[in-house]
């Protein structure tokens, strides 16, 4: 090593002193874990104590005055419950819908071989590279002409679009892990292809499918633009209206809404817990 | 030989669902509107010029805006990157509580919409939001703003992308096998050592995977920075916005948006490279 | 007539052929053992014979019946995989009833079939377990219960004793020999074990590259290996390049000298091959003077590794009632040779006549250069 880099070397080294203090290198990641929880959760924290407060005032570290009053508000306006409504319509029908239609698809990207096979799984990317606002005229105006605007399929189908990527790419790959002879082992005993997709490849598949569905509900329930050029003003889902709280209310209403717009999540988070640490490795899992 | 044709063909017909989808709603919509930004009108006549592209090259907010936009995404995605090794890192090697509230911390992110991220972090950061409050506290008055700038944009986007990037490199972390890490500590390697010569380069592809995804998707992001930016220079997605709402030349959003997804294309292309090479069985 | 035929089955990846012009009988009851290294081309066979993989050229035959146009689902055939052989969100029971139940049996006969071949792999218990309540042994047997519970025509294993451990393997093997006879069912087996081929076939058919090297009887295969690759491959083999002087009836080798006749070219050089259990140790001047490298005990025999006399390692088995230690002067005889040259048939010598050239003159105008 040169001279210079044995210097450099020295230098730098010299700021590392506290790794070799044994206590000091035992308690980092402590540290890090109190970081991060702060960085994490802090913001939360702050929105939560936001949807309960009556009044707060800086430089108070808890609000002056707890109230639920906040919450009369949001429930009580019209088009906000409205949007909690239709986004609880979309996701869960674009959710299944995606899956219908890429579920085969993830099969076929896995199992079978065609011409063009990697440039077809690559180009999902595309779907959530190209700007929205960018399409918003072509897109518009395509609705208009299939009559789709502001109709609840035209929000479904722009909401669709999104979870394409995460429908067909999550599943191929738990498509692959699953070892061939399980799938051959039953078309050596009779069964069909479909028949062999449906009892043994699905089950075995459905930890790995039922994260895929996981992002893919998440990408939906939170599509914003699209579903603001789509589906306004009949059809606002709570994303967009979102913008509107954030922008034009008080802080305590944005609070009050973001949690509700949060509750599915969080439900889903639970059981996404459940289903991470299970872990589900059963004999069919190749790693 | 039969039975591979009918297996392509079967293939094709059940991707091909997915795909037509692809293009009609999301190719032909964008190819159309890239289309719609060459067309320019000169005496009378449509020809097709790149006149719009120079003319957003002449004007310096736009221009700064693209520097902008690449900086703050570049920012983003390595402390991003940086966070979410260390904690993939930690998760993959290390047991015990500390591990076990990491992995349940980390991917919190994941369930919060981006609206309410962005909201969140507003009250947090901004001029009497929280940190202000605790800041207060310990005696420190007067912070440099932390909110409505780069700084902002880069910790909401950071927030949001943690959960992402941790679980690809963990997922690839995985893929390494305990042995070819004892291997290199047993012939004498320390930690870094064995980091820099044995996990990072096996782990490439989905260090690959985590860069160019992050950054396609901070690049294109709308609502992050629409509601924690400034004023100036702004992301291109917001200043594609502001073109179609309230300059009324949608003409010169669409190019914005060309100009995006043509960034877009090519952090992708560094993606599908990085993989065809590495490992030509992971796609 | 034949259980399953073979014929000039060839199968390429890209250029090269995994199996090429690969012909084999198995008949009636048979228990067939497809053996040789890694990527000789006997899983592919076995994949072919399956359904699991197209022959480029060739046709299968079963009872005289060609059974190429058919899926897997139709053939009457049933495979044991390696590994990952039960669905691990099924019982054992409902592993085994799944092909019963999609051929509509009745669910008391699914119930009494089960039963009966449970009982037949040793596990009557084991109708409600999970497969990941098993051990490695005991799935791999209700895999073999699910592919008998449907009667098949052929039976196929794809080396699937080869992810237990070495004692079980032994147990399995033994077991898996006594169930077949027991059922009479056309079985192909395939394996890299020489050993496991040996313990259960009735006929071997050894593969190398992709080409059919010989197929016989393991006693056969062992005694009368037809090419140097069977002759290496089965069991223990020594092996001395010698060239042959028709002038003098003789093989030399090093400093071995071997009476012999036959139809070689004068000058033309052979391998001359010897089993270790076929060297024997001999008393006074006779024989040929050797040196003990190695003496390794097997419990009931000495592996003996001696050299001398210009040959190298020569291994040597012995039942020890002659005292053995490094260094040790011996001279040794061969009981039985065998001869291999290009294009000749394989020659045969029991208890050949042995000189040792002494003279360095003698030497280097005998053997083949080294």
């Amino acid at each position: 090593m040169s001279a210079v880099g044995e210097a450099v070397r020295e230098r730098v080294g010299g700021l590392f002193w506290f790794w070799s203090v044994g206590a000091f290198r035992r308690s980092l990641p402590v540290l890090f874990l109190l970081g991060l929880a702060a960085f994490i959760l802090g913001p939360l924290l702050s929105l939560i104590l936001w949807a309960f407060a009556g009044r707060w005032f800086y430089p108070a570290l808890l609000p002056q005055e707890f109230s639920l009053k906040w919450w009369d508000v949001v429930f009580g306006n019209r088009s906000v419950v409205n949007s909690i409504k239709y986004s609880l319509m979309t996701a869960p029908t674009v959710t299944l819908l995606s899956a219908l239609i890429c579920l085969p698809a993830a099969y076929a990207f896995a199992r079978f071989q065609f011409p063009g096979r990697r440039f077809l799984l690559l180009s999902f990317l595309s779907a959530n590279s190209f700007p929205k606002i960018g399409l918003y005229i072509s897109i518009a105006t395509l609705f208009y002409r299939l009559h789709l605007m502001t109709t609840f399929w035209g929000v479904v189908l722009i909401q669709l679009m999104g979870t394409l990527l995460f429908m067909i790419w999550i599943p191929t790959g738990t498509f692959r892990g699953i070892n061939r002879s399980l799938e051959e082992a039953a078309r050596d005993v009779g069964a069909s292809g479909a028949r062999t997709f449906f009892q043994i490849t699905l089950p075995i598949a459905m930890p790995g499918l039922l994260v895929a569905g996981l992002f893919a509900f998440l990408a939906a329930f939170d599509e914003a633009q699209g579903t603001l050029i789509v589906g306004s003003p009949n059809y606002i889902t709570m994303p967009v209206m979102m913008y509107t709280l954030v922008l034009n209310y008080p802080q305590p209403v944005g609070a009050v809404f973001s949690i509700l717009l949060t509750l599915p999540s969080l439900v889903l988070l639970l059981l996404a817990q459940r289903l991470l640490r299970q872990g589900y490795l059963a004999a069919g899992y190749t790693l | 030989m039969r039975s591979t044709t009918r297996e392509g063909v079967t293939g094709l017909a059940l991707v091909l669902p997915p795909f037509f989808l692809l293009i009609f709603f999301i190719l032909v919509p964008a190819a159309e509107a890239v289309l719609g930004t060459l067309r320019v009108e000169r005496s009378g006549h449509i020809v097709y010029s790149l006149a719009r592209y120079v003319e957003m090259f002449h004007t310096i907010s736009l221009r700064r805006s693209v520097g902008f936009t690449i900086m703050v995404t570049l920012a983003s995605v390595g402390v991003t990157f940086v966070l979410a090794y260390a904690l993939a890192l930690y998760l993959r090697f290390s047991r015990g509580w500390v591990s076990t509230l990491l992995g349940a911390l980390f991917i919190i992110p994941l369930f919060i919409p981006t609206v309410i991220a962005s909201f969140a972090m507003v009250t947090f950061l901004e001029h009497h939001g929280y940190i202000a409050t605790l800041l207060h506290y310990v005696g420190v008055e007067d912070t440099p703003s932390l909110v409505f700038n780069a700084t902002g944009i880069v910790l909401t986007e950071v927030w949001a992308s943690i959960p992402f990037a941790t679980l690809v490199l963990l997922a690839g972390l995985q893929g390494i096998d305990d042995a070819l890490i004892d291997s290199a500590r047993d012939v004498g390697a320390g930690a870094l050592r064995t980091f820099l010569a044995v996990v990072l380069p096996l782990n490439a592809v989905a260090t690959i995977i985590t860069m160019s995804l992050l950054f396609i998707g901070i690049l294109g992001s709308f609502t992050i920075p629409y509601l924690v930016g400034g004023n100036a220079p702004q992301m291109m997605s917001v200043v594609m916005t502001n073109y179609f709402t309230n300059y009324l030349r949608p003409d010169i959003s669409v190019a914005l948006a060309a100009l995006s997804f043509v960034i877009a294309a090519l952090a992708g292309a560094t993606y599908v490279a990085g993989v065809s090479r590495r490992e030509r069985g992971a796609v | 007539m034949a259980g399953l035929q073979l014929v000039n089955l060839t199968k390429r990846f890209g250029t090269t052929a995994a199996v090429y012009d690969f012909s084999l009988d198995v008949h009636d009851g048979e228990l067939m053992c497809l053996l040789g290294p890694s990527g000789c081309g006997k899983t592919t066979t076995l994949r072919m014979i399956g359904g699991f993989a197209t022959p480029d050229g060739g046709d299968i035959l079963i009872e005289g019946h060609s059974v190429l146009a058919l899926p897997p689902e139709r053939r009457p055939t049933a495979m044991v995989f390696q590994r990952f052989n039960l669905w691990p969100h099924m019982t054992v029971t409902d592993n085994i009833a799944f092909g019963l139940r999609l051929r509509h049996l009745p669910p008391a006969a699914i119930h009494r079939k089960v039963g009966e071949t449970l009982q037949l792999v040793g596990l009557p218990h084991a109708a409600r377990k999970w497969p990941h309540q098993l051990s490695g042994g005991e799935q791999q047997r209700i895999a073999v219960a699910r592919a008998l519970v449907l009667e098949p025509k052929i039976l196929l294993l794809d080396e699937p004793f080869s992810n237990l451990d070495a004692r079980l393997r032994v147990r399995m093997r033994e077991e898996l020999k006594t169930l077949q006879r027991q059922v009479g069912i056309t079985t192909v087996f395939v394996t890299h074990d020489q050993e496991e081929a040996l313990t259960l076939a009735d006929r071997i058919a050894v593969m190398n590259k992709g080409v059919m090297e010989q197929v016989d009887t393991p006693g056969v295969l062992y005694r009368r290996p037809q090419g140097l690759f069977v002759a290496d491959f089965m069991g223990t083999m020594n092996f001395i390049r010698a060239r042959y002087h028709r002038d003098r009836g003789a093989l030399a080798g090093g400093q071995v000298g071997i009476a012999a006749r036959g139809d070689w070219h004068d000058g033309a050089v052979v391998t001359v091959a010897f089993r270790p259990e076929d060297v024997t140790f001999v008393d006074g001047d006779a024989g040929i003077p050797v040196q003990v490298r190695r003496v390794v005990n097997l419990g009931h025999y000495l592996e003996v590794t001696v050299d001398g006399s210009g040959v190298a390692a020569i291994k040597v088995f012995t039942d020890g009632q002659r005292p053995m230690a490094e260094g040790q002067s011996l001279n040794i005889h061969f009981r039985r040779i065998l001869v291999y040259a290009e294009g000749l048939p394989l020659a045969e010598i029991e208890m050949p006549r042995l000189t040792h050239l002494r003279t360095a003159e003698e030497v280097v105008e005998s053997s083949p250069s080294v």
